[in-house]
């Protein structure tokens, strides 16, 4: 949890509601409801894959109440020391299999790598195990429908970390999207750049592969399901649900010739069945721009990484018709129109409005989380799953679609033509 | 009178209404009153302001003030109950704040004093050459008045005349208090210090960066060179506006003496720098 944020500021951000329950229904698992059901008791979790991501979790859920981890997994030993000094009253496993046969266990919480995700779910779905996969879900369009199949005929929870569902920012964007206030949906733009090889130390060079999976084929998508999976959620909420029907890209490896073998710079563009674009670029050798998302509208532009909304043709509101207009898009923000004497009206350009308060800015910079980017509701929201057993609706479905476009994406970045997106779930 | 009425987000009705008065743009924000209710308070209100703008506006010739600032040097003028009380008020508030608040200062003439006599009600300068200017108190008078009257008949509200006197009803319809930013001065468009206001009143006095000295200094009659601004917040928006005045007028070793003679009462330095930034220092 983030040092600026109390437990109460924390537990109200959680107490989403209304119109909010409608777009985003997974939202409802942490209704004060919920809460009030799983006040007391405590999830008992096992982590498999305590790496850096692993670590994050169980630093987060070592101070939410509703959590409780008994059992920690890795085949690394560094890293499963790593986790048991901060929680060393839990179980050590080397093998996730002999976890889930443990009694103690009501759920768990996946962080592997990327190709291990599939088969660990589904092992732990049939062991009757609730179960938090990290994103993307899973390394290929066909372990991804044997995971929604596996989760569909069973009966336990399945959630995956996509964090921008419990991002409070991303909820009242699109709330306002959905409300008209940017007009029709013009198009979609997402970029993520850095400037870092995106390695990890190794203590020796057999472990190379293992500690810096994700730059290998064999293991990982790359850019397109590290990063893309969780900005091209920002489609399909924008787009109401609708999916787009194909997707053209390119890519390459241009700076970093370091033996890796996964993209190091991509360019994604996905058409939705109305004519409507989404792109998505990564660079890994300049991150001047940083991390940025922009949902264009007839009427009006939304940054969503900043939280602010622009108008294309703002009326030159001033003084307290600022705060109409506010009023108007249901936004509290501040207006600036005290002053000595009356202030100028000349604006030429729309500023913008801030819709969400305390938004924080992520740079996009972290390979393991940020303070503030929705990741700590999410594990509480699995939290009062395992203890309620409730699935929270929608969010399978949501990470399903995420993960396929980022894996048709990474088809068409390698074949560099255009790959179709078929039009409902396949399993 | 502009009035617009919105129902754009149904669950918070607003009217806003803006009228071109008392040298400056007066507005109001009416939240969840229905339309015909928020046009009836908004007349009530506006005619408050234009009553007041008629009677206190030295400039017109056949204003109240103007007859008193012709005669009184010479005869015992008499008034009528309202600008009585409100030279009683400016008095009172000259007395409390040593000075610094003088409705006088532009007179330019030494050892000055409006008498007043109240059994007659009637008014009289102490010295030939004496004109009162009533420009920096009417304003949040009237504002004051104005907040009675929409109190009576609504709890969400919020009045700002011309930015430098703003008062504020119960909360934002949105639930938290009202964020009113004082405008940066060179920019004018960001905030460079933003209260919250429940409640309460704002008055802004000083000197904006681009703008031009308008406040007198009460010891020598001219216009007192000095930059920065004094934001007040409190209860009342009448004594928010002589406070924001003396305040500012107020050498820096004698602004904490003359805040703690007014309980509930709290003020700030804000100074708004070239590079977009302003510092602001609780006084």
């Amino acid at each position: 949890m983030s040092e600026k944020m109390t437990r109460k500021d924390f537990l109200s951000n959680l107490a989403f509601g209304g119109a909010s329950l409608v777009l985003f229904p997974w939202l409802a698992a942490c209704s004060r409801e919920r809460q009030k059901e799983a006040a007391g008791e405590k999830a008992r979790l096992g982590i498999i894959g305590t790496g850096s991501r692993g670590q994050f979790h169980l630093v987060n859920l070592l101070q939410d109440p509703a959590a409780q981890v008994v059992a920690l997994c890795d085949n690394y030993p560094p890293h499963l020391d790593a986790a048991s000094s901060l929680c060393p009253g839990a179980k050590r496993y080397a093998d996730y299999r002999k976890l889930l046969e443990d009694k103690e266990v009501d759920g768990v919480i996946i962080c592997t790598p990327l190709s291990m995700h599939a088969q660990m779910t589904i092992d732990a779905l049939a062991a009757g195990k609730h179960t938090f996969c990290e994103k993307a879900m899973a390394h290929t369009p066909e372990q991804l429908s044997a995971m929604y199949r596996a989760w569909k005929d069973g009966h336990c929870v399945l959630m995956v970390g996509q964090q921008r569902l419990y991002d409070p920012k991303y909820v009242q964007a699109m709330e306002l999207v959905h409300n008209g206030a940017i007009g029709q949906v013009v198009g979609i733009r997402n970029y993520w750049y850095r400037n870092n090889d995106w390695r990890r130390e190794v203590p020796s060079p057999e472990f190379e592969r293992r500690i810096n999976w994700r730059l290998y084929d064999e293991y990982s998508r790359g850019l397109m399901t590290e990063l893309a999976c969780h900005q091209l959620q920002n489609g399909s909420w924008a787009m109401g649900g609708v999916q787009p029907s194909f997707v053209t890209g390119t890519g390459s490896i241009q700076y970093w010739k370091d033996g890796r073998e996964v993209f190091d710079n991509v360019a994604a563009i996905y058409q939705y069945p109305n004519g409507v674009h989404m792109t998505f670029e990564s660079i890994i050798s300049n991150k001047h721009f940083g991390m940025g998302e922009q949902l264009l509208g007839s009427d009006g532009t939304i940054d969503l990484v900043r939280g602010i909304l622009y108008r294309e043709a703002p009326r030159r509101r001033a003084g307290l018709e600022q705060l109409l207009d506010q009023i108007e898009q249901g936004i509290l923000s501040n207006a600036a129109f005290a002053g000595t004497s009356w202030v100028t009206e000349d604006a030429s350009k729309d500023d913008g409005v801030r819709f969400a308060e305390h938004v924080t800015v992520n740079d996009g910079a972290s390979s393991i989380g940020a303070a503030g980017d929705g990741s700590v509701e999410l594990i509480h929201a699995f939290c009062l799953a395992v203890i309620t057993g409730s699935q929270p609706a929608g969010i399978v479905e949501e990470a399903y679609w995420s993960t396929l476009l980022a894996l048709l994406g990474d088809r068409a970045t390698h074949l560099a033509s255009r790959v179709d997106i078929p039009v409902e779930i396949v399993w | 009178m502009e009035f617009i009425y919105s129902t754009r987000n149904p669950a918070v009705p607003t009217a806003y209404s803006r009228l071109d008065a008392m040298h400056t743009k007066c507005e109001i924000l009416l939240p969840f009153l229905a339309e015909d209710e928020a046009r009836a308070l908004v007349e009530d209100v506006w005619s408050m302001v234009q009553a007041a703008d008629r009677r206190y506006n030295r400039f017109l010739a056949d204003s109240m003030l103007a007859e008193v600032n012709r005669r009184a040097a010479a005869e015992a003028v008499e008034v009528d109950e309202e600008l009585f009380l409100i030279l009683q008020l400016c008095e009172t508030f000259r007395k409390a704040t040593s000075g610094y608040f003088d409705v006088t200062a532009g007179s330019r003439v030494p050892d000055r004093a409006v008498l007043l006599d109240a059994p007659t009600h009637t008014v009289l300068f102490s010295r030939p050459g004496m004109r009162l200017d009533l420009g920096g108190f009417v304003k949040g008078f009237v504002l004051e008045r104005a907040v009675r009257a929409v109190t009576a008949r609504t709890a969400c509200a919020l009045l700002s005349f011309g930015g430098s006197s703003v008062a504020a009803v119960g909360r934002h319809p949105l639930g938290a208090p009202w964020p009113v930013s004082v405008a940066h001065g060179y920019f004018t468009d960001r905030a460079a210090y933003t209260f919250h206001l429940e409640d309460a009143a704002l008055s802004v006095s000083g000197k904006d960066p681009r703008g031009r000295e308008h406040i007198v200094d009460p010891a020598t009659g001219n216009m007192l060179e000095k930059e920065g601004l004094v934001a007040v917040t409190g209860p009342s928006a009448m004594v928010t506006e002589v406070l924001s005045t003396a305040v500012w007028v107020a050498p820096a070793e004698r602004r904490g003496d003359i805040l703690a003679a007014f309980d509930g009462y709290r003020a700030s330095e804000i100074r708004c720098l070239t590079d977009g930034q302003a510092l602001t220092l609780s006084i």
